[in-house]
This record gives structure tokens, C-alpha cells and sequence, in this order.
């Protein structure tokens, strides 16, 4: 069924932008281009750009942001069991603004490859990951208030590093402002085809953990004496999350709220068992990422909106909501 | 044949020696109890049987391997447990709560089999909690949430059940059907039980054996009958007790002398 939505919904956003290609069209040219069935879909009428337009410009902005969104989403619902705390998010926590520091030092300080620029995200995403949760830790828990206020900090310490590296480095200053405000608006085919099957790899390798996550969010000595290694888990699946972050981040930059509204949301109308978090949270992610990248860039067209602010805009109401909720009953949820 | 060895088992938190030389044999099909008084290393011996601390010197076996070496999985798979308490954050169903005993037996990518449901049927069938299958776990109450907790570690089908005050915050009709359930199950299966009990009738009633820890020693070990004299519990308690003859199953009761005229003075 939500499949069925998030494919319709992408060829629905096919058709949307400054171009004005009508639905049967857009969706002859992608049915065009699927084996074996694709010569039932004849192109005759169909004016040659808008075949470029669909298929090079926006039909891997579609993929692209389906893909960040799911990303992000199961990277939040994993934290947020992990962590036992409903606020647990790759952008709240700072990490995504640790993958951003990373990846703006490997484009000053190291600049060298591309690889270079991933590998240093995923380490400032890690590095950001390992200092929240130890400075918010207290005893076995990781409190709510405490996990908020040291993402802040670090947020806060890694944006103002990156402004000076941007004033070190005014050059370059661009490139790093890209990976500050995120945005789908460089999405090409080169990088769909490495980011791609990363990303859906870690949603397989996080889903994969979804009887651990279960068992731990029903306290971790229980999860233990049922033959989970909390320990273990806690550190793959952490190593696992920073790795999609940096991944999701090299590609779109910092895109926030995302990974906490959605499984949140799933959370809510389907209840807390990863079996069924993950995966729906895993579309919806994708579903809302496509919407707030298709308003992004429809809204105000031909200008565009960074996506980053269509999210934080519903994204931060939403979490002022459940911070007040939260602070009434305790609860997980 | 011995179901668990204790052998010179060291351990100190910081400076303070919380077990000392320790030895215990827990034999197979048993029913043992631990007693004695706060801080004398109880909890810290079920945690060692769990591996969730490990010697400092010494060593616990279980049957023949050594609980450091195994995998927290193969231990799931032989020691069940059940804690004093459980929180549980999510609305799991009771099936599925039950059903999660069987995770230490399932490979990463398998499924609950119709076995495993059938398992866990029969547990909720013998725990009582069969009618609750659908209820949300976060609904029940301590009483009951306790029996699903129990039920749970049936459905793991353990070697050994480690029971950590499992009765100390219900009522009194709970507490007896939780540790009739176990009993009766453990004598069906022929599993260990090593329980810590706080209320010593309780565990003089269902244990074969009792274990009287001091200061990080066994200060005595036996049959009910043999070790609860006045004197030893006297030197384990530091108080003052009267043991009377349970007319019920002729075992013995306890009674601790409180003089209560001159506490009101």
C-alpha cells in the first residue's frame, strides 16, 4: 500500500516544476524506459527536452531525496530505540552537523578526492555521536534534556568551526556552504549510482537488528538475558547509523528534522515494534522528503527553497510538540 | 551432576570485597534459594551467573564451560530470568512480548515458527495469561505483568531459572502463584531454579536447598530442616528468631522476635 503511494507519489512529482509536462507524458517516458515492456510506450508526440527533463533532471531528484528521506528516517527510528528517547535524531544530536565540519575540513584543510570528503564526514558524524552520548549520558540512561542541550553544544561548536574555515578558505567557501544547507539540487545519475545502493544497504544492514532493537527498548538487562550483546549491538548499530549520515550528508548536506518526525509520526499510528517501524518509517521517510523536496522546488519556482527549510519548518513545530507532550507524561513517547 | 560450579570466586566494587573466595555447587532439577542481608553479595552472584560481571578471580562454570567464554546468545539459550521488576516503554501484545523468549533461538534472518507460537501458548496457558494474548503489555497490572515475565522465560526454555526477588512488590496471591508456576515447571522440566528471596518463609516453603550468604561467604548451605537454627540465623540476621513447625507442610517457620510493647515506650 505505501509503496504503491511513494511510487505514485514520485511519477506525480515528475510532472511537477517550471517545465509543463502533463501526467500520461511523464509517465509514458519512465514506463519508456523499463525493460521489456518499454516499447509499448510509444514516444512519438513527446517533445525530446521534456525526455531530458524527466529523465536527467528530475527523475533522480525524485530518487535522490526518496533515498535521503528514507535514510534519515531509519537512522532516527534505530537512534531513537537505541537511545530509549523519542528525541534522538541525526540532526538534533549534531550529527549531521559533524558529517558537514568533517566534510568541510576534507574540502580545506585535506583536499584531495572525493573519497576524502566522505571519509572525513563519516568521521566528524561518528566523533559527534561518540561526545553527545557521552556528555548526556548519566549512569545506563541517556536522559532527554541532556542529549538535547550537548547536540546543541556540538551543533553549535561544529557550525562555527565551519564559518571559519569558510572565511580561512573563501574559495572554497561554495562548496562548503552546499554541504551547510542541504538541498537536492545537485542530484545526478553519477551519484545516485554509489549513494544508492549505500544507502539501501544500511537500511537492510539497521533493519536487520529490528528483534534487538525491540528487546532493548524494553530494558537493556532484559534484552541481555534474552541473548542480545547490548554492547555489541550499540556500537554497530551507532557505526552503522554515522556511516548512512555521512553517505545521506555527502549528497544533500545537512537536511534536519527528518529522522525525528517521521518515525515519530509512524510511531504514533502504528506503535513502537520496529518490525513495522523500520520499514514504514523507511517510506514514509522517503514519501516525506520527496513532498518537501517537490514543494522546495515548486513553491517559488523558478527560485528554489533549500529543502532543508521546508523540513524545519514542519519539522521544528512538531518537535516543540513532543518536547511539551513529553515533558507531561515522561514517557517514551 | 552439577548444574553450575562456583569456584574461588573474587570480586570487589573499588575498594570494598563484595564476594570472597566464593564456592557454590548448584545441582541439576533443584530449587535453591539465597538469603541473607542487604549488601551480602546476592544480586552480585546472579550477575556473574550472567556474565554481566566477570571474575575477578575464580571461576563459574555452567555444566562444563566456563561463563566467560560463552556468547550472551548460548546463555540466553540455557539461563532464563526473571527480575524483580519490568518497564516496558512500547505497547507490545503479551503474545508478542512472550514470544520474544524465543529470540535466543531464532538465527538474525528467521521467523517465529508455528512451534514457537505453540510455545508460547502453552506458557500463557500455564502462567494464566492466555486471556491477555492481545492486551497491550503497558495495560496489565504488576501481578500480572509478572506472570507474562514469567511466562517469557519459560518459553526460552532455560536450564536454569535466576529469579531476583521476583515476588517482593506483589501481593500475596501473586506471589504464591509466580513461584508455584516456576515450581511446578522446573519439576515438569527438570530446570534449576536459584532464586533470592527476601521474605524467608517463602523461600524455606519452595527451596530443596538454602544458601545463607555473609559478608561475601556462604555461611551456610542445606536442606531447610538442617540450617534454619536459631543460632545461624541469629549470626546471619543479627536479630533475635523463633522457629516455629509449619503445620501445613511441617517445614520450618520463622519468626522474628520484635518486643513491640517496649518500641511504642
Amino acid at each position: 500500500m505505501m509503496l504503491l503511494l511513494l511510487l505514485s507519489c514520485m511519477v506525480f512529482a515528475t510532472t511537477m516544476g517550471a517545465a509543463d509536462i502533463s501526467m500520461t507524458d511523464s509517465l509514458r517516458i519512465l514506463l519508456n524506459e523499463v525493460p521489456y515492456v518499454g516499447p509499448f510506450f510509444s514516444q512519438g508526440h513527446i517533445e525530446g527536452k521534456f525526455r531530458v527533463i524527466v529523465l536527467s533532471i528530475r527523475l533522480p531528484r525524485i530518487l535522490l531525496s526518496v533515498l535521503v528521506g528514507t535514510g534519515l528516517s531509519v537512522v532516527g527510528a534505530s537512534f531513537q530505540g537505541l537511545f530509549k528517547n523519542p528525541m534522538a535524531d541525526p540532526y538534533i544530536m549534531g550529527v549531521s552537523s559533524g558529517a558537514a565540519l568533517g566534510a568541510a575540513m576534507g574540502i580545506t584543510i585535506f583536499a584531495g578526492g572525493i573519497l576524502s570528503v566522505q571519509f572525513m564526514a563519516f568521521l566528524g558524524a561518528l566523533l559527534a555521536v561518540i561526545l553527545v552520548f557521552h556528555i548526556a549520558k548519566a549512569g545506563h540512561k541517556v536522559p532527554v534534556l541532556p542529549l538535547i542541550l550537548a547536540g546543541v553544544a556540538i551543533s553549535a561548536m561544529s557550525s562555527a568551526a565551519i564559518s571559519m574555515l569558510m572565511i580561512f578558505h573563501r574559495d572554497q567557501a561554495d562548496q562548503i556552504i552546499f554541504w551547510t544547507m542541504g538541498s537536492m539540487a545537485s542530484a545526478a545519475w553519477r551519484d545516485l549510482i554509489y549513494v544508492g545502493p549505500l544507502i539501501l544497504l544500511s537500511v537492510i544492514l539497521i533493519s536487520l537488528h529490528k528483534r534487538d532493537l525491540n528487546l532493548m527498548i524494553s530494558g537493556e538487562d532484559a534484552a541481555y538475558s534474552l541473548g542480545v550483546d547490548v554492547e555489541k549491538v550499540k556500537k554497530r548499530l551507532l557505526l552503522i547509523s554515522c556511516f548512512t549520515i555521512a553517505v545521506v550528508v555527502s549528497v544533500s548536506g545537512v537536511v534536519g528534522f527528518v529522522g525525528l518526525i517521521v518515525p515519530h509520526g509512524v510511531r504514533m499510528v502504528l506503535g513502537g515494534d520496529h518490525r513495522v517501524l523500520l520499514p514504514f518509517s523507511a517510506l514514509a521517510g522517503g514519501l516525506f522528503m520527496l513532498l518537501s523536496d517537490t514543494l522546495a522546488r515548486t513553491l517559488l519556482a523558478p527560485m528554489e527553497i533549500p529543502v532543508g527549510a521546508v523540513t524545519a519548518l514542519f519539522g521544528a513545530p512538531y518537535f516543540i510538540l513532543i518536547l511539551y507532550r513529553s515533558k507531561k507524561n515522561g514517557g517514551f513517547l | 551432576m552439577n548444574e553450575l560450579t562456583i569456584s574461588h570466586l573474587n570480586f570487589s566494587y573499588g575498594n570494598q570485597k563484595v564476594l570472597k573466595e566464593l564456592s557454590i555447587d548448584i545441582r541439576k532439577g533443584k530449587f535453591y534459594s539465597i538469603l541473607g542481608p542487604n549488601g551480602s553479595g546476592k544480586t552480585t552472584i546472579l550477575r556473574h551467573i550472567q556474565k554481566l560481571l566477570l571474575p575477578q578471580s575464580g571461576k563459574v562454570l555452567l555444566g562444563q564451560d566456563e561463563v566467560r567464554l560463552l556468547k550472551v546468545r548460548d546463555i540466553a539459550k540455557k539461563i532464563a530470568t526473571v527480575p524483580q521488576e519490568t518497564h516496558i516503554a512500547v505497547d507490545f501484545s503479551v503474545l508478542d512480548f512472550v514470544l520474544a523468549g524465543r529470540a535466543p533461538h531464532l538465527r538474525r534472518f528467521e521467523n517465529e515458527t508455528p512451534v514457537d507460537y505453540k510455545k508460547a501458548n502453552e506458557a500463557m496457558l500455564a502462567t494464566n495469561t492466555w486471556q491477555y494474548a492481545h492486551k497491550s503489555v503497558r495495560e496489565l497490572s504488576g501481578g500480572e505483568l509478572q506472570r507474562v515475565v514469567v511466562a517469557r522465560a519459560m518459553v526460552q526454555e532455560p536450564e536454569l531459572f535466576l529469579l531476583d526477588e521476583p515476588v517482593s512488590h506483589l501481593d500475596l496471591r501473586h506471589q504464591i502463584l509466580i513461584l508455584d508456576t516456576v515450581m511446578s515447571y522446573c519439576r515438569r522440566q527438570e530446570s534449576t531454579v536459584i532464586s533470592v528471596l527476601h521474605d524467608i518463609n517463602l523461600a524455606i516453603t519452595y527451596s530443596d536447598e538454602l544458601i545463607f550468604m555473609k559478608k561475601g561467604r556462604v555461611y551456610a548451605k542445606g536442606k531447610p530442616e538442617e540450617i534454619i537454627t536459631e543460632p545461624i540465623l541469629k549470626e546471619v540476621y543479627e536479630t533475635e528468631c523463633i522457629i516455629l513447625k509449619n503445620p501445613i507442610d511441617g517445614r520450618p517457620y520463622v519468626i522474628p522476635k520484635i518486643n513491640t510493647r517496649s518500641e511504642k515506650e
